[in-house]
C-alpha cells in the first residue's frame, strides 16, 4: 500500500513538473497548426508564458476564412489530468450579418483524460448563462442557453426560458 | 538519529530531482517535435473575372462611347477538345485560358491564334474563335455542375440591372438584407458540407423580389463560384461593391438557373 502510495505521489511530481517545463507556446503552435486543418486560425495575438499557464491576448477568429470575432483574453491551463480554458469578452464580428452577434463575457472549458470523451464548457455571454458538453467520439454537442430573449440562432426549446443549441462537427 | 533523518531527507530530495530530470528531459524532447511557429492569417488575393465587364454598355442600355461589337450571325460550332478555364474581359479586350488535352494550359488574348483558331471575341462565358470563315465556341467550364443540373434560361422578366448604389447601400446596412429576404444553410446529410442556402422569406417589393428570387430557391453559387462554405459567401458579400456584373446560380424545381445582372 505504502508502494502504491509513493508511484502515485512521485507520478503526481512528475504531471508537476512536467507542467512547469512543458514549452507551452511550442504546445500551442501545434494546437494552432491542429487547428488549421479544420479550418481556425487564430492570428495577430500576443502570448505569454508562465510557468502553470499559457494566456493568449487580443487575438482575432478566423473559420474557413472569414472574420469570426475578436477575443480579449484566453487563459490556458495544460496539464496531463486536467485542462483548463477560461476565455473572456469574445466579441463576434459584426460586419458578419449571416452569423449571430454574441458576446462572450467568460467562457471556461474543461478536460480530461479520465473522461476522455467529453469536453465540458461553461460560461456567460450576451444571450444568458450557457453550459453543454462536446462528445469527441460522436463529434456532436450541445449548449444549454438560459435566457428569456429572442435567440438568433436556431434552438430547441427544453422549458420556459432554457434552450438548446446542438451541433455536429 | 538526526543523521538518519537527514539521510531519508536527502534520498527523499535525491527522488524528487530525480523525478524533476525526468519531466525536464521529457519536456524538453517536445521541442524537438513541436513547431517553434505560430499560424496567422494571410490575406486572401482573388481575380474578379466579371469585373469591368460592361454588359449594359454592349446592348445599348447605357449610353457608351464605344461601338458594340456586332453580334456574330454565322453559325457556331462546339469546341470540345479543350476546355475554357478563365475568361478576363475589358471592353474590346480579352484574355482567356484554355486547357488542351494534354492539360496544358494556354492563355491567348482577342486576336491570337491556337492551332489555327483565331481568338476573335471573349464574352463572361464563352470564347469564340474564327478559322476558315467558320466560327468556333468554348463555353466557361462549370466541372463542379456537369451532369448534376440542366441549366434552363429565366423565362420570367425580371430587372436586369441593379444600380451600385443600392448595392452599396445594403453592403453598409446590412439589417436591410435580413428585413427583406431571409436564408437558411443546407448541408449536404452525408457529407456535412454546405450546399448552399434556401430562400425561406423574400419581400417581393424589395431588391431581391425584383431580382427575381423566389421563396424555395436553392442559392448555390454567385459568379461561376459554388459555395463550399460560409467563407466563400463572406468573400463575395465584401466585394460585392466592386463587381460590375452578377450571376447568382439558383437551383429551382430542381432544375439549375442563373439570374444575370448588371451593376451601374
Amino acid at each position: 500500500m505504502k508502494k502504491i502510495a509513493s508511484v502515485i505521489m512521485f507520478f503526481l511530481l512528475f504531471v508537476l513538473f512536467f507542467v512547469l517545463f512543458v514549452p507551452k507556446t511550442l504546445l500551442y503552435y501545434k494546437s494552432e497548426h491542429l487547428l488549421q486543418k479544420e479550418h481556425t486560425i487564430i492570428s495577430n495575438e500576443r502570448l505569454e508564458e508562465y510557468p502553470f499557464s499559457l494566456i493568449i491576448k487580443n487575438g482575432t477568429l478566423f473559420v474557413e476564412g472569414v472574420n469570426i470575432g475578436k477575443f480579449e483574453k484566453i487563459e490556458v491551463y495544460p496539464d496531463i489530468l486536467f485542462n483548463l480554458i477560461h476565455l473572456q469578452n469574445f466579441y463576434s464580428f459584426e460586419q458578419l450579418a449571416f452569423l449571430p452577434k454574441i458576446f462572450i463575457k467568460d467562457c471556461t472549458i474543461f478536460y480530461t483524460p479520465l473522461y476522455p470523451i467529453k469536453i465540458f464548457l461553461k460560461g456567460t455571454t450576451s444571450l444568458g448563462r450557457i453550459e453543454g458538453n462536446i462528445n469527441l467520439k460522436k463529434r456532436t454537442g450541445f449548449i444549454d442557453i438560459q435566457t428569456n430573449k429572442h435567440l438568433p440562432i436556431p434552438a430547441k426549446k427544453i422549458k420556459e426560458g432554457l434552450y438548446r443549441y446542438e451541433f455536429r462537427y | 538519529m538526526n543523521f538518519a533523518i537527514n539521510t531519508n531527507i536527502i534520498k527523499f530530495l535525491i527522488k524528487i530531482a530525480i523525478v524533476a530530470l525526468i519531466a525536464k528531459i521529457t519536456a524538453l524532447s517536445l521541442y524537438f517535435f513541436l513547431p517553434h511557429f505560430g499560424i496567422d492569417m494571410v490575406k486572401d488575393y482573388s481575380i474578379n473575372l466579371y469585373r469591368n465587364y460592361k454588359v449594359a454598355k454592349a446592348f445599348a442600355l447605357i449610353p457608351s462611347s464605344s461601338k458594340p461589337k456586332p453580334t456574330p450571325t454565322q453559325p457556331t460550332y462546339k469546341l470540345s477538345n479543350i476546355k475554357l478555364k478563365a475568361i478576363y474581359s475589358e471592353g474590346e479586350k480579352g484574355v482567356i485560358a484554355i486547357e488542351d488535352k494534354k492539360k496544358k494550359i494556354t492563355i491567348l488574348q482577342v486576336g491570337e491564334s491556337f492551332n489555327g483558331y483565331k481568338l476573335i471575341k471573349v464574352t463572361p462565358q464563352s470564347a469564340i474563335f474564327e478559322k476558315n470563315r467558320k466560327l468556333y465556341e468554348i463555353k466557361l467550364n462549370e466541372k463542379e455542375l456537369e451532369g448534376k443540373f440542366s441549366i434552363t434560361k429565366e423565362d420570367t422578366p425580371y430587372e436586369n440591372l441593379i444600380s451600385k448604389q443600392e448595392i452599396t447601400s445594403y453592403k453598409r446596412h446590412f439589417k436591410k438584407i435580413w428585413q427583406n429576404i431571409a436564408i437558411d444553410e443546407q448541408y449536404d446529410p452525408n457529407t456535412h458540407k454546405l450546399t448552399g442556402f434556401k430562400v425561406t422569406h423574400i419581400n417581393k417589393n424589395s431588391i431581391f423580389g425584383k431580382l427575381g428570387l423566389q421563396v424555395g430557391d436553392l442559392i448555390i453559387g454567385v459568379n461561376n463560384k459554388i459555395f463550399h462554405n460560409l467563407a466563400d459567401v463572406y468573400k463575395i458579400y465584401k466585394n460585392i461593391d466592386k463587381y460590375d456584373a452578377i450571376k447568382i446560380m439558383i437551383i429551382r424545381n430542381n432544375q439549375r438557373k442563373d439570374l444575370e445582372y448588371e451593376i451601374y
